[in-house]
């Protein structure tokens, strides 16, 4: 029985992690100790992080440990928000790139508030533009296919 | 005196009506930042490391710096006033300082936070200025075994003073490490874990590890929490403490510098370390200990006065070694290195206007803290009644331009959104994000230096343990090591043996 799931899982995520770059670093030459190429020290680091992802997945069967929380998904809606804005910024300009950001996080919070939305562009889109296009003149589009 | 003449001409530079103003603008923003609980010192330098790009180098240190710093000024309001850390590094302040605010005295706790802070402050600039030379010259002498045995010692301090678990942290350590030496290898040029990206052909940049980790995946897990503050705003008047107050403070402030100065230096130590000593410190010597939580001037005194202090001397390792001992000191080594400046001890004899001017700055920027911080107060009481929801979708906006605007690309965002995926489902597991990002801007040091080392000694590793400073650090490291595992070995066995 798994006793610490914090441990457990995190355990596996290091255990993978590792796996993943020993692999990896088997695609790249090792040479010796006193003339390493560049597969060594990763090669090293996968495997210290493979033993790190083991123990760490049997002390969670032998000791008590905290339990992981219900992972929620309103919250990581401002990742999404990101994402979009990364998205959109090309096609369609700043503008609305940052109007589609400001709709998705102002989704994340506890219920969904209309007016934030209104307050977040009336204040953020005119600053991004006098502030980041104007006076610190960063090459961004503003409008579509501008 | 050789001091004298330095700091003079420190001076001269953090003067220059430029210098002056960034550094005005540092320490604002710093105080609003601490102010605000939500958003630390690292997202925000992460934010505003890609519009330094345009000053010079000392002139953009100068503004990161302020920030830093001015964020443990401001964080104390918050802690005082609505008994929440506006910084980690507030939190003992919460214990007395909002006691004291539901007394009346909110006044005279913020007076005293600013006043120990400042009087910290003052004198954690000249122990740098003191201590930092010459530790520098002795670090010229440093060759790869050394510095490979500093970043381990740097390392396992971060891994060891870190809260969660040692295990977690080793393999956060870990993974930064590897995460570090994505691009190209620095000996030959060839690549590695790119997987054939040609966005990560010049590696990952510590602004994009660093937003992901503290801004995106911040903001998750406070969504995740909810929102819910009682402000305590109504009466702060009488900011001035009473002579009677001073005089009780004066012992207490001396000891959280001291405390402060020495932590700050150590690796994974720095001001919230240094607080939560100074608090535990005041506890021990006080006559009457039961009056600690219940609005004691001294655990509102030490403490803060510590964690300003410690804010200034984690400069030291910076500035001298080249090695960063928190999240916040590893980007500010990421924008020396933006600015084409190499941290370590090489700094003070090559750019001596940077560590002058840097140093001078420091003790400015105290000075403007206190303004901000005692007559302007009411316009950081009103910030805290702006809700945390108009907040982050503000902070989100701002790290989007700044990541899009670091390489003028919108991976550098798909990379943050990542990393902030992955920060988040790494806090759920109880994974902190501090020894990741040290191990990130370690990892091609440390390989460079190993591989630099083992090369001079023919593949012998035991020039590790001949060479004296490498050996000293090293066992330096075990020890610490042994310090932690030992009683929790100890704990485990009995747990074992209980339950067979």
């Amino acid at each position: 029985m798994v006793k610490a799931p914090q441990d457990f899982w995190s355990g596996l995520a290091f255990l993978g992690a590792g796996l993943f770059i020993s692999i990896s670093a088997w695609g790249y030459p090792a040479g010796t100790a006193a003339r390493m190429s560049h597969g060594y020290v990763p090669m090293l680091l996968g495997y210290a992080l493979c033993a790190v992802g083991a123990a760490s997945v049997v002390r969670s069967f032998l000791v008590h440990g905290a339990p992981v929380s219900r992972i929620a998904l309103r919250p990581m809606l401002p990742l999404a928000a990101v994402i979009a804005f990364a998205l959109l910024l090309h096609p369609a300009g700043l503008v609305v790139a940052t109007f589609a950001l400001i709709v998705i996080s102002v989704m994340a919070a506890d219920r969904f508030r209309p007016l934030d939305i209104l307050i977040l562009s009336a204040l953020l889109i005119p600053f991004n533009w006098i502030i980041f296009v104007r006076a610190l003149g960063l090459p961004l589009p503003l409008l579509p296919w501008g | 005196m050789d001091l004298v003449t330095h700091l003079a001409h420190g001076f001269s530079i953090a003067v220059t009506p430029l210098n002056l103003t960034y550094c005005l603008f540092g320490v604002t923003l710093g105080t609003l930042i601490g102010v605000l609980p939500g958003i630390g010192p690292a997202a925000t330098l992460a934010m505003l490391l890609p519009m330094t790009f345009s000053l010079s180098p000392v002139t953009s240190l100068i503004m990161l710096a302020g920030i830093y710093y001015g964020s443990q000024y401001g964080g104390s309001t918050t802690a005082i006033l609505i008994n929440t850390p506006g910084e980690a590094s507030s939190v003992v302040t919460t214990l007395d300082g909002y006691q004291m605010a539901r007394r009346g005295r909110a006044g005279a706790a913020l007076g005293v936070a600013a006043i120990g802070s400042f009087a910290a402050g003052s004198v954690a600039t000249l122990v740098v200025a003191l201590f930092a030379p010459p530790l520098s010259s002795v670090a010229l002498s440093f060759g790869a075994p050394e510095y490979f045995s500093l970043m381990v010692f740097g390392l396992m301090g971060a891994m060891v003073l870190a809260s969660g678990s040692l295990l977690r942290s080793l393999g956060m350590v870990l993974l930064g490490l590897a995460v570090g030496l994505v691009g190209p290898d620095i000996n030959s040029g060839k690549l590695r874990f790119t997987y054939g990206i040609e966005d990560l052909f010049d590696g990952i940049n510590v602004v994009v590890v660093a937003m992901g980790l503290f801004a995106f995946a911040e903001i998750v897990a406070n969504l995740e929490h909810g929102e819910k503050r009682e402000t305590f705003t109504k009466a702060v008047r009488g900011l001035l403490p009473s002579r009677e107050d001073l005089k009780r403070i004066i012992a207490p402030v001396l000891r959280g510098t001291a405390i402060g100065s020495l932590l700050g230096v150590l690796p994974g130590g720095g001001p919230l370390l240094a607080s939560f000593a100074a608090y535990t410190v005041e506890k021990k010597v006080a006559d009457d200990a039961s009056r600690f939580g219940q609005g004691a001037i001294e655990g509102v005194a030490a403490p803060e006065a510590a964690n300003n202090a410690g804010a200034q001397t984690s400069f030291i390792p910076l500035l001298t070694l080249g090695i960063p001992t928190s999240a916040t000191m590893a980007l500010m080594l990421g924008a020396m290195t933006m600015q084409g400046i190499n941290p370590g001890p090489q700094v003070l004899t090559k750019s001596p206007d940077l560590f002058w001017g840097m140093i001078a700055s420091m003790w400015i920027g105290n000075a403007m803290l206190v303004i901000l911080n005692l007559p302007l107060i009411g316009i950081w009481i009103r910030l805290l009644t702006v809700p945390y929801r108009l907040l982050y979708p503000a902070i989100l906006v701002f790290c989007c331009i700044g990541l899009t605007s670091l390489d003028n690309r919108v991976f550098d965002v798909h990379a943050a959104a990542v990393f902030g995926l992955a920060g988040y489902l790494l806090f759920k597991l109880g994974c902190e994000p501090a020894p990741f990002l040290l191990g990130f801007i370690l990892g091609p040091g440390l390989e460079e230096n190993l591989r630099r080392a083992l090369v001079l000694s023919r593949g012998d590793p035991s020039v590790f343990i001949t060479q004296p400073i490498s050996a000293a650090l090293l066992l330096a490291s075990v020890a610490m090591l042994a310090m932690v595992v030992g009683p929790a070995v100890r704990k485990w066995r009995t747990e074992v043996f209980r339950e067979g």
